[in-house]
């Protein structure tokens, strides 16, 4: 079937003749936009706005909360009172009086954090 | 002599909307509800659905009418409505998938060797129209709004926020399409008559 552009043209012309639409639907359509326009709006849930009062104690608890934890947190203390390990360390010093280079290392902490 | 009042025009109904006024939304109601439902209809080819996008059509023109340009024609704003709404029950709606079978079964069906005139005259405006819903959502639109709603290509580009350019090369693939869907429909018809 090879259509011509004015057959198809009629073709898609009748195939979208306008939906028949009756008094009746119509009548109920209008009832139900009618009662959806009468039912209370529901307003959608804001979230409060807090006022310059309450945003300034929050400020201040936050400042208390930072300062605290630097100052009186213990897990800090504990983890820097902790012993430490050796660790291997090498350390190279040139003395030019007598032309020698020095190695040192490496360096122990003992637990009362002495270097040894 | 006739005493009988005028009608309000569209822009003095969406000012009575903008008082709350639901008997002007009435009167827009009763002026475009065809309107809006017919093009719904032939977007999403569901009826009930089509009456979801119409009443949802009407609460956005009751709730927005603050933002509707007065000087304007109201028509372009709801079909603008119309098809994003139609939209987001295309985008949403999963595709259908017809079976092999159930095509075969429709193309050997007893009613396609009907010499029924009228019957085959139905089956082709079928064909067309299930033609046109396979168009995607572009192309789909501005068929019908070219050939239901009978606008023009500039204004169907103003609906659309488009150029006319865009609306035209749409158009042109859209027939296309539909002109080759409906010739490749003719060719299964006629080797299934060729079977029976």
């Amino acid at each position: 079937m090879d259509l011509h552009d004015h057959e198809l043209d009629s073709l898609i012309s009748l195939a979208l003749q306008p939906a028949p639409v009756m008094a009746q639907q119509k009548q109920l359509a209008w009832e139900k936009l009618h009662a959806k326009l009468a039912e209370p709006a529901l307003l959608p849930a804001t979230a409060e706005t807090p006022t310059r009062t309450i945003r300034l104690w929050r400020a201040v608890q936050i400042g208390w909360d930072m300062l605290r934890s630097f100052a009186l947190e213990e897990a800090r203390y504990e983890s820097a009172r902790q012993e430490r390990y050796a660790y291997r360390y090498y350390s190279f010093a040139l003395d030019p009086a007598s032309f020698s280079l020095e190695v040192m290392g490496p360096l122990r902490v003992s637990k009362l954090g002495q270097v040894c | 002599m006739s005493l009988t009042e005028p009608e309000p025009s569209d822009a003095a109904l969406v000012e009575r909307v903008r008082q709350n006024d639901l008997n002007a939304l009435g009167g827009l109601f009763d002026r475009y509800y065809a309107q809006v439902y017919r093009t719904a209809a032939a977007i999403t080819q569901d009826s009930a659905v089509a009456e979801d996008v119409a009443q949802d059509c009407f609460l956005k023109l009751h709730r927005y009418a603050d933002r509707i340009d007065t000087s304007l024609p109201l028509a372009p704003w709801l079909y603008r409505v119309t098809v994003n709404l139609s939209y987001t029950w295309v985008s949403r709606q999963k595709k259908r998938r017809v079976s092999l079978e159930a095509v075969v079964d429709c193309l050997m069906s007893p009613a396609w060797h009907s010499p029924d005139h009228v019957a085959e005259h139905n089956e082709l405006q079928d064909q067309v129209r299930q033609a046109i819903g396979e168009l995607n959502f572009n192309q789909r639109v501005v068929v019908v709004l070219h050939y239901l709603s009978g606008l023009s290509l500039e204004e169907i580009a103003e609906i659309l926020d488009c150029p006319v350019g865009t609306v035209k090369s749409r158009l042109y693939y859209a027939r296309e399409n539909l002109r080759h869907k409906l010739h490749t429909v003719s060719w299964a018809q006629e080797v299934a008559h060729g079977f029976a």
